[in-house]
C-alpha cells in the first residue's frame, strides 16, 4: 500500500508570545531569510546590518516568549553601541540588561544569544541539520499515515499521534498494524466501525505518546516563517531543560496534579513554594491597600497632648488590625486522591503567616488528624508525603466522607470556631453521600466557610450527583491543576483576610 | 584611560574599564555582566534594577557607586506601607503649630498661608532630596518589591521624569537625572512597567573563582589555600537542597570563623561543627552535617574544578 499523499496536518499553535506585534522592522515572514548574513555584531560597523540584527534578534527573543516593547529595543540599541561591539561579552552583557528583565528568562536568552550570535558556518550547518530533521520527521509520518489503515482508508490521527507510532519499537508498531489488518478483516465489520477502532488507535497512541515523549508543551513546527530564525528558536527549545528558561517550570501550572511525573516532584515543589510564598505576601499585605492612614485615634489623641496644654502637637492613628482566618483542611487520601492531598497540604502550609493556623484531617473511611505530623513551617515535600503514607492507618482505602465529618463534629469540638474556614479536597465520590451532606449542614453554620476543593474537571460535574449535592452546602471550586488551587486559596481564603 | 584620578569622572562619561577598576579599587569585585549593566545605567540615565537573594551585594552596589563618585548615597528603605509623605515630603506639622502659637502669643501681624508653607517648613523625604541635589547623588531605593503596588506606580512616575509637584511650592524638577538604584528580592513580582524602565542586572551567587577573590579582599589574612577551600566548599554546600543557600557575608563570617580556630584547611568534621556559621536554618544545618558527617563532602568539594558550581542559585526558587 502506498500513501496516496504524505498526509501532515498542520497544527496551528502559537507559543505563548505574550503581547506585542512583532517588531515593525521585521514583519514575520521576512523573506530572504538571509541565512547567509553574518550575525555576528562583533567587528561590525554599527550600520544598518547591526540594527538589523537586533530586531530579528529580538524577533527570536518574542517567540521563545521574552516580552520586549519597543522602547526596550531602542534601549538594546542604544547599549550596544555603548560598548565594544568586538567584544562578545560585552555585547551579551549589554543585551541582556536591556531586554531580560526577570531572572527566570536568562538562561533562554543565553542560549538563544550563542545561537544566533553563532559564526555563519554554524548557523547555516544548523539550517540544513534541521531541514534533514524535518524531512525526516515528514516522512517517518507519511510513513505512519500509510501504514495505519483501516480497510484501505486513512485514519483521522494528528500529527502527534502518528509521531508517537513513528517512535515507538518495531514489535509494537507490527501488533498494532496486525490488530487493524484483523479488524478490517472481521466478520460483518463494515466502515461504520471506523471511529471505534480510530479511537482506540488514538487512545493507545495517546498513551505511548505520554510515555514516549516529554510531557506538556511542544514547539509549534514554525513559529516564524524564517527558516534562519525558526533554527535558533527550535534549538533553544530543544537545549533548554524544562526547569530553567521561561517556562520556569510554570508549564505544571496547568497539568492536572495526578499527572505530574515522579520526576518532576521537586520540581513541582520548588513551583508551589514559589506560589505560595507570594500568594501569602500578597494576602497579608492586603489590607495596607485598603487601609485610611488617616483615621485620627481621638481619644488617645487628647491624652497624648495633654502636656503640650491642649493643643493637638502628636497626632495619634487609628491602627487597623487583620483578621486572619483559621484554615481546616480535610482530605480525602483513598487511592487516586493522595497525591492531590499532598500537593494541597504542601501549598496551604506554605500560606505561613499569612493565615492564623492550620489544622490538617486526612480520612478515607476514618478521619485521622495528621496537624500534628506536618513539619510547622511545611516540610519537604517527598518526605512529608511518603511520611504520611507510611504513618497514616487510613491512606489509600475507600472512601467514607459522612462517618469522617461526623467524627469530626463530635470529637474535635474545639477546633470548629466561627473564623475557621474549612477547605474539603475531595472528587465528591463517597459512601453514603447524603449522610454526608446532612453532617455537613451542621457544620456550615458553626465556621466561617466550607470551601470544597473538587479535583474532578469541571466537565465531569453534571455526571455526578453528588457535586450538586454538596454544592448546596459548600462553595465548590474546580481544583485539579496547581493554577486552579493558586486561584481558589487567593480568591476562597482570600477573601477572608480583612480589616477588622 | 585614566586608572586613579582625584576627580573622578562624572558617571555619564564613564567607561566600562575605568568602571571595573573603580569598582574593584573599593573592594567590589564585579564581574563582566555587573560592570557592563552599571555601565549602561549611568551612561542611559536609566535607573538599575539589581535582583538576586539576599547577601550576593545588591546594596552594596550603590554604596560603591557613590564612593567611587564621591557624591552623596541618598537611601529609601521601603517597607509595607510605605507612602508618598514618607518618601517624597511632609510639611513639619509640629514647626507650623508652634509658628503659629509664637505668632499669636508676639501680637505678630496676621501670619499669612504662604509663610507657613514655605521652604522653611518642608521636609525633605529622599526622593525629594535627591531631586533637589546639587551634584548627582545615587539614590538607593532598596528593597522596592516591599511597597504597595500603588507605591510602586507612584515611584514609577517619579523615576520616568524626575519632577516633582508640591502644591504649595510648584514643581521642582531635578537638576540631573540621579543615578538610581532599586533592589528587589522578588517578594512580589514588579510591575512590568518598572521593569522595563529599567536596566536589569540578576546576580547570581558568586562562581568559586569570584568567590576566591571577594574573600581574599574582605579577609586578606586568611590564606591563599583557606580561601581557595572556603570557596570550592561554599559552593558545594550551595548544591544541596537548602532552603536558604549561604550567601557571600555568610562565607566571610564562615572564613573569619575558621581563621579564629585556627584552620588552615577545611575538613568534614571542621565543616560540621560550624556549619551554624554558613546555614541559619536548623533544617538546612542538618541537611549539611548529615552530608559532612557521611564524609567525603570537602575532599569531593575541592575536587571540583574551578568555575564550577556558578549558578547554583538560579536552580532556586
Amino acid at each position: 500500500m502506498t500513501a496516496s499523499e504524505p498526509r501532515v496536518p498542520r497544527v496551528p499553535r502559537v507559543p505563548g508570545v505574550p503581547g506585542g506585534p512583532p517588531a515593525p522592522a521585521a514583519p514575520a515572514g521576512q523573506p530572504g531569510g538571509s541565512s547567509g548574513a553574518p550575525a555576528v555584531p562583533a567587528g561590525e560597523p554599527g550600520g544598518l546590518l547591526l540594527e538589523e540584527n537586533l530586531v530579528r534578534f529580538i524577533h527570536v527573543l518574542r517567540h521563545l516568549g521574552v516580552p520586549v516593547n519597543p522602547a526596550e529595543t531602542l534601549d538594546a540599541l542604544a547599549a550596544v553601541q555603548l560598548v565594544d561591539l568586538a567584544d562578545r561579552s560585552q555585547v551579551r552583557a549589554a543585551l541582556r540588561a536591556t531586554l531580560v528583565k526577570t531572572e527566570q528568562q536568562a538562561p533562554l536568552f543565553d542560549r538563544a544569544f550563542d545561537l544566533f550570535f553563532a559564526r555563519p558556518e554554524e548557523r547555516r550547518a544548523r539550517v540544513a541539520e534541521r531541514r534533514l530533521a524535518k524531512a525526516a520527521r515528514e516522512a517517518a509520518l507519511a510513513r505512519a499515515d500509510a501504514e495505519l489503515r483501516f480497510q484501505g482508508r486513512p485514519l483521522e490521527l494528528s500529527e502527534e499521534q502518528l509521531e508517537a507510532y513513528a517512535r515507538m519499537g518495531e514489535e509494537q508498531q507490527a501488533r498494532l498494524r496486525e490488530f487493524l489488518a484483523e479488524s478490517s478483516a472481521g466478520n460483518n465489520v463494515g466502515a461504520e466501525f471506523q471511529p471505534l477502532i480510530e479511537a482506540i488507535v488514538r487512545g493507545h497512541l495517546d498513551r505511548l505518546r505520554r510515555e514516549l515523549l516529554e510531557p506538556g508543551w511542544r514547539p509549534p513546527s514554525d513559529p516564524t516563517g524564517d527558516e534562519d530564525l525558526d533554527t535558533v528558536i527550535e534549538g533553544v527549545l530543544r537545549g533548554t531543560p524544562e526547569d530553567s528558561a521561561g517556562r520556569g517550570g510554570d508549564w505544571l501550572l496547568h497539568l492536572d496534579m495526578k499527572d505530574i511525573a515522579e520526576t518532576d516532584l521537586p520540581r513541582a515543589t520548588r513551583l508551589i513554594r514559589r506560589l505560595a510564598r507570594r500568594l501569602a505576601t500578597r494576602l497579608s499585605r492586603r489590607y495596607r491597600d485598603t487601609r485610611k492612614r488617616h483615621r485620627p485615634n481621638m481619644r488617645r489623641t487628647f491624652r497624648s497632648n495633654i502636656r503640650y496644654g491642649g493643643v493637638l502637637f502628636d497626632l495619634r492613628y487609628r491602627e487597623r488590625k487583620l483578621t486572619r482566618p483559621r484554615l481546616l483542611l480535610i482530605s480525602d487520601v483513598s487511592g487516586s486522591m493522595a497525591r492531590y492531598t499532598a500537593f494541597i497540604l504542601e501549598f496551604v502550609f506554605g500560606l505561613g503567616a499569612a493565615v492564623r493556623g492550620v489544622e490538617a484531617f486526612v480520612f478515607s473511611e476514618q478521619l485521622e488528624r495528621i496537624t500534628d505530623r506536618l513539619p510547622s513551617a511545611a516540610g519537604r515535600f517527598s518526605e512529608t508525603a511518603q511520611e504520611m503514607v507510611a504513618l497514616s492507618r487510613v491512606w489509600g482505602k475507600g472512601t467514607d466522607f459522612g462517618t469522617a465529618l461526623e467524627s469530626l463534629l463530635a470529637d474535635y469540638e474545639r477546633l470548629i470556631t466561627r473564623d475557621t474556614v474549612v477547605i474539603i479536597v475531595s472528587d465528591t465520590k463517597t459512601l453514603g453521600a447524603d449522610r454526608a451532606a446532612t453532617a455537613l449542614e451542621r457544620l456550615r453554620p458553626r465556621v466561617r466557610e466550607i470551601l470544597w476543593l473538587n479535583t474532578l474537571p469541571r466537565e465531569e460535574w453534571p455526571g455526578q450527583r453528588t457535586v450538586a449535592l454538596f454544592a448546596r452546602t459548600a462553595t465548590m471550586y474546580e481544583c485539579s491543576t496547581l493554577a486552579h488551587l493558586e486561584r481558589v486559596i487567593r480568591l476562597g481564603v482570600g477573601r477572608h483576610i480583612r480589616p477588622a | 584611560m585614566p586608572t586613579a584620578t582625584p576627580t573622578p569622572p562624572r558617571p555619564s562619561e564613564v567607561t566600562p574599564e575605568w568602571l571595573r577598576a573603580a569598582l574593584e579599587r573599593d573592594g567590589y569585585i564585579a564581574d563582566d555582566d555587573t560592570v557592563v549593566a552599571i555601565y549602561l545605567a549611568l551612561r542611559l540615565e536609566k535607573p538599575l534594577l539589581v535582583e538576586g537573594a539576599p547577601g550576593v551585594g545588591k546594596t552594596e552596589i550603590a554604596k560603591v557607586l557613590a564612593r567611587v563618585f564621591d557624591t552623596d548615597l541618598i537611601r529609601l528603605q521601603c517597607y509595607e506601607g510605605l507612602d508618598e509623605n514618607k518618601a517624597l515630603y511632609e510639611w513639619d506639622y509640629q514647626k507650623q503649630l508652634l509658628r503659629i502659637q509664637l505668632l499669636k502669643e508676639a501680637d505678630a501681624p496676621a501670619c499669612e498661608e504662604r509663610d507657613l508653607f514655605s521652604e522653611e517648613f518642608l521636609l525633605e523625604r529622599p526622593l525629594l532630596r535627591a531631586i533637589r541635589a546639587p551634584r548627582r547623588p545615587v539614590l538607593l531605593i532598596d528593597e522596592v518589591d516591599k511597597t504597595d503596588p500603588e507605591f510602586e506606580a507612584f515611584l514609577f512616575e517619579v523615576l520616568s521624569d524626575f519632577t516633582v509637584s508640591v502644591p504649595e511650592l510648584g514643581t521642582i524638577r531635578a537638576r540631573q537625572v540621579p543615578v538610581v538604584v532599586l533592589t528587589s528580592n522578588n517578594e512580589r513580582e514588579l510591575s512590568d512597567g518598572l521593569r522595563r524602565r529599567c536596566v536589569y542586572l540578576f546576580i547570581d551567587y558568586p562562581s568559586v573563582e569570584k568567590e576566591l577573590r571577594i574573600v581574599r579582599s574582605r579577609v586578606p589574612e586568611a590564606s591563599e589555600k583557606l580561601a581557595a577551600d572556603v570557596a570550592r566548599v561554599v559552593a558545594r554546600v550551595r548544591t544541596l537542597d537548602l532552603r536558604k543557600q549561604p550567601s557571600i557575608a555568610e562565607t566571610l563570617d564562615w572564613t573569619r570563623a575558621l581563621l579564629a580556630l585556627g584552620a588552615e584547611r577545611v575538613d568534614d568534621h571542621l565543616l560540621s561543627e560550624t556549619a551554624t556559621l554558613l546555614l541559619k536554618n536548623r533544617e538546612d544545618v542538618e541537611t549539611l552535617r548529615r552530608a559532612a558527617d557521611a564524609g567525603g563532602f570537602v575532599s569531593g568539594a575541592l575536587e571540583r574544578s574551578m568555575g564550577e558550581g556558578q549558578g547554583s542559585g538560579r536552580r532556586q526558587s
